[in-house]
């Protein structure tokens, strides 16, 4: 094949795979190779079926993924300012994000795609966006705990009865941060202080992550766990003997918080970081969290898994996570205080 | 000349901790006084204990494992001199997986526990998350620090004593405890401060067995937050527990070089020990001996290498759910394969010849005092976890330096750091083994220094040398923490993947790669050892 039928053959794939990307995307700059950095707090099992899904409908572009926790891929990217690294960061951490939006660490993206998301779960100029949607909840073991003797409120972990039989994510966690967050605002500061020492007084047990408080809980080995609703639907697919509460449905009500894209500022593949955010909030992309990982999409019309409630059958706490990010902070300070791991 | 070179490895070996030094005494009062109240407390307590039982249970396992190969006359010596040294190649992080899967909560061990008619509920097995699950795991992977140099010591002591004491009467034990360990003293007392340092920087293994020590807890406040502030105080205590055990180890080096130069020149008659005095040992202790060293190498080698290679198997032939998604192929884990290779080899290789020039300079006894503080610089590393010199980097290469930040070259240069110091011990020791007068008669030749070092010291020492590289090279394979906090995206390397998948608790997946990386180590190993090109100089 000689260079100019070469070329002509590569404009022509581009054409077909651009005909077929998420609507929404300006056709003239999607390119149909090149290359893609993501960084992401993400569990890898969780981003791997997005990237490969993305890859099924953009097979020239290669993706490399770096996995990180919330707070370091949040200082590699601000340390990386003068020469990016990454295009896309996906978080975990509504109220990282949006503070990193503030100091200018993503750059607007107006696509009809981000534009679309309810503006309550987006910065206004489309810096970053929220991908789906998770509640907190509390995991049990069924064999261990009866249902009467069940916790309705996340408050209750610190109750001496669950002395080290609770597991909790660490303060490297940001659904974990963002929740003590959300309780200060809710709750007040003294009593989000009280809770997190009691926790750490009750001999909770802390993981760098959900994966282990589920399989922890799952095992036996503990009987309580403060996790992300899907890490229940992923213990119950493994048929681990577990069950689910739905807690402070008599008080302030459901925390929700979300998964959220950005692109960042000078990204070295912008182009393709717009693609695979676009991708990411297209129908597919959200089926991919709804089903691998029973998330709620934040784009309407997608359908949730088998056995996932729908949100409405919930009280949801009033706070919402952009109110937030002056609390981020301080609920860092207050758990280094009270010896959050 | 050299003393200019020198210094200036020394300077840049010391720098990291400078700096963290620096950062973590900028942090302000109110950040310290939290951490103080919070943490600090538990992890010094949590910290010290380890180091304690550790460095206990590792050193009576090795020279109990030294004095049944070289003196209860066990079949088979020379195989249990290397069956017993390959552990070593064995990272504690992997032994941890193993037992992980086997002891859990639900794991084999209970099953078997409760078919044999137990309740666990009521009669449970000892818990492998805990302080002890944590010393064992690591003391298992570590006892050859004292293992190889107290077996040496053992071969290199002469048979008279031992014929003296037989004349006399005493028992085996009591040879032991009135002869042996007298004289294996200073080589067990090295080999447990080593023992000390490294379990103080172990970072992977804790993090798995879920005990808190500081390593984990700087890499907790490094992860969780953007700033590094915490992580720097925090480093600075660990720093501070570290240097006194460091200062110690040169200590005791020093005068037990004095004591092997004055038994060697101090007249008396040396004879080998030989296999002549242990072959006289009763049968029954013989038996003893061959029964004990089989059961430890059934725990320290066959047991992990064998779960890593049936949960390999699990995620080829029965993959979960989750194996699906992960799909570590083969093809993946043979590009981190060689990663990890080129790393460790070009690393080892540079930190061995950056270290040539203190070494040299330790070897020239006129210039003794200088040497002593180059020596000390660049040991400084050896005070500073692999979490520190990650943490250190990422600080000082992002705030001076952003180009280099997040680069293949600024993982290489976290990496030659955290082996300096092994590389400027190793050095030494292989110079040192080459005669003074034959440089010096270079000289006298009319040959130039650097000719005289090239042409007649370098070639000498060249035997040690190789053993050397593969000492570093081992090290540097096994390193964990500095990769993980300064690879670029898309440069993982075994251990990277190691880690990735054990820290989401999904073992199958981690057990490729770590059987490959355990067996990248063994080939290694079994390379060096058989031609003796110096394995004992782990110890020194």
């Amino acid at each position: 094949m000689n260079f100019q039928s070469k070329i002509a053959a590569s404009g022509a794939l581009a054409l077909l795979l651009t005909a077929c990307a998420p609507a929404g995307t300006p056709a003239a700059v999607a390119p149909s190779s090149g290359e893609l950095v993501v960084y992401t707090s993400r569990s890898e099992a969780l981003i791997k079926p997005a990237v490969q899904a993305f890859n099924v409908a953009y097979p020239g572009i290669k993706v490399t993924v770096l996995t990180g926790k919330v707070g370091e891929l949040a200082a590699k990217i601000a340390e990386e300012a003068n020469a990016p690294k990454a295009d896309v960061l996906i978080n975990t951490d509504t109220l990282i994000m949006a503070s990193m939006a503030a100091s200018g660490a993503f750059q607007p993206n107006a696509s009809a795609s981000v534009m679309g998301v309810p503006e309550r779960y987006r910065a206004a100029d489309g810096a970053w966006t929220t991908l789906t949607l998770r509640p907190r909840v509390i995991i049990y073991n069924t064999a261990l705990v009866k249902p009467e003797e069940l916790p309705n409120s996340v408050l209750q972990l610190t109750d001496a009865k669950w002395k080290g039989q609770v597991g909790a994510a660490d303060s490297t966690n940001g659904a974990m941060m963002a929740h003590i967050a959300a309780l200060r605002k809710l709750e007040g500061s003294d009593k989000a202080e009280a809770f997190v020492s009691g926790l750490v007084a009750n001999e909770t047990q802390f993981f760098g992550g959900h994966t282990d408080v589920r399989k922890a809980v799952g095992a036996g080995e503990l009987k309580l766990g403060l996790v992300n609703h899907y890490y229940y639907h992923l213990s119950k697919a493994e048929g681990a003997p577990v069950g689910i509460v739905y807690p402070d449905q008599d008080s302030y009500g459901l925390l929700v918080n979300s998964t959220n894209a950005g692109i960042v500022k000078g990204a070295p593949h912008a182009a393709q970081a717009a693609l695979f955010v676009d991708f990411l909030l297209s129908k597919e992309g959200q089926k991919v969290f709804a089903e691998v990982n029973f998330e709620y999409p934040i784009v309407e019309g997608v359908a949730l898994a088998k056995d996932v409630p729908p949100l409405s059958n919930f009280k949801l706490a009033d706070v919402s996570f952009k109110a937030l990010i002056e609390e981020r902070a301080a609920a860092a300070t207050m758990a280094q205080k009270a010896g959050l791991p | 000349m050299l003393a200019l070179l020198a210094l200036s490895v020394g300077a840049l070996a010391a720098l990291p901790l400078v700096y963290v030094a620096w950062r973590g005494a900028g942090a302000d009062a109110a950040l310290w006084s939290r951490l103080w109240s919070g943490q600090i407390g538990s992890l010094l307590r949590n910290t010290v204990a380890l180091v304690l039982t550790t460095s206990i249970f590792s050193t009576a396992l090795g020279v109990a494992l030294a004095w049944l190969v070289e003196r209860a006359g066990p079949p088979g010596r020379s195989f249990w001199r290397v069956a017993l040294a390959l552990p070593l190649g064995i990272p504690a992080y992997v032994t941890a997986i193993s037992y992980i899967i086997v002891f859990r909560r639900g794991g084999v061990a209970q099953q078997a526990w409760a078919a044999l008619g137990f309740d666990p509920a009521s009669a449970p097995l000892p818990d492998i998350y805990s302080l002890g699950g944590a010393t064992v795991v690591i003391g298992l992977s570590l006892y050859p620090y004292v293992f190889l140099p107290v077996a040496a010591r053992l071969r290199g002591t002469s048979r008279s004593l031992d014929e003296a004491a037989r004349m006399n009467g005493a028992s085996p034990l009591a040879m032991l405890w009135r002869v042996h360990v007298p004289l294996l003293l200073p080589a067990m007392a090295s080999g447990a401060l080593l023992i000390a340092i490294y379990t103080l920087s172990d970072f992977g293994t804790v993090t798995m067995l879920r005990y808190r020590t500081f390593t984990q807890s700087i890499y907790s406040q490094f992860a969780g937050s953007v700033d590094r502030s915490a992580a720097a105080a925090l480093s600075m205590v660990l720093v501070g527990l570290t240097v006194p055990l460091l200062i110690l180890e040169s200590r005791m080096a020093r005068g037990d070089r004095r004591r092997q130069a004055t038994n060697a020149h101090g007249g008396g008659q040396w004879r080998p020990a030989g296999r002549a005095l242990a072959d006289r040992q009763p049968r029954p202790l013989r038996l003893f001996a061959a029964l004990t060293l089989a059961s430890v190498v059934l725990i320290t080698l066959i047991f992990p290498v064998g779960v890593l290679a049936a949960l390999a198997g699990q995620a080829l032939m029965a993959p979960t759910a989750v194996d699906v998604i992960w799909s570590q192929s083969a093809q993946d884990t043979a590009g981190h394969a060689v990663n990890s290779v080129v790393l460790a080899a070009a690393t080892a290789t540079l930190a061995g010849l950056i270290a040539l020039a203190p070494a040299a300079l330790a070897t020239q006894s006129r210039r003794a005092r200088l040497a002593s503080i180059v020596s000390a610089l660049c040991k400084a590393p050896y005070a500073l976890p692999g979490v520190i010199i990650g943490l250190a980097l990422v600080m000082m290469f992002s705030t001076y330096w952003p180009a280099m930040h997040s680069t293949v070259l600024a993982l290489a240069t976290g990496m030659v750091l955290r082996l300096l110091p092994q590389a400027v011990t190793l050095g030494r020791v292989a110079l040192a083994s080459v005669p003074q007068a034959l440089p010096a008669a270079a000289r006298v030749m009319g040959s130039s220094p650097v000719r005289a070092f090239f042409r007649v010291t370098l070639p000498i020492a060249a035997p040690a040398t190789a053993a050397n590289w593969a000492l570093l090279f081992l090290v540097a394979i096994k390193e964990l923490p500095t990769v993980l906090m300064l690879r670029p995206p898309g440069f993982d390397t075994l251990a990277v993947r190691i880690w990735a998948a054990s820290s989401e608790s999904v073992y199958t997946q981690a057990a490729l790669p770590a059987f490959v990386l355990v067996l990248l180590t063994m080939l290694l190993l079994g390379a060096v050892y058989p031609r003796r090109l110096g394995l004992d100089a782990v110890g020194q």
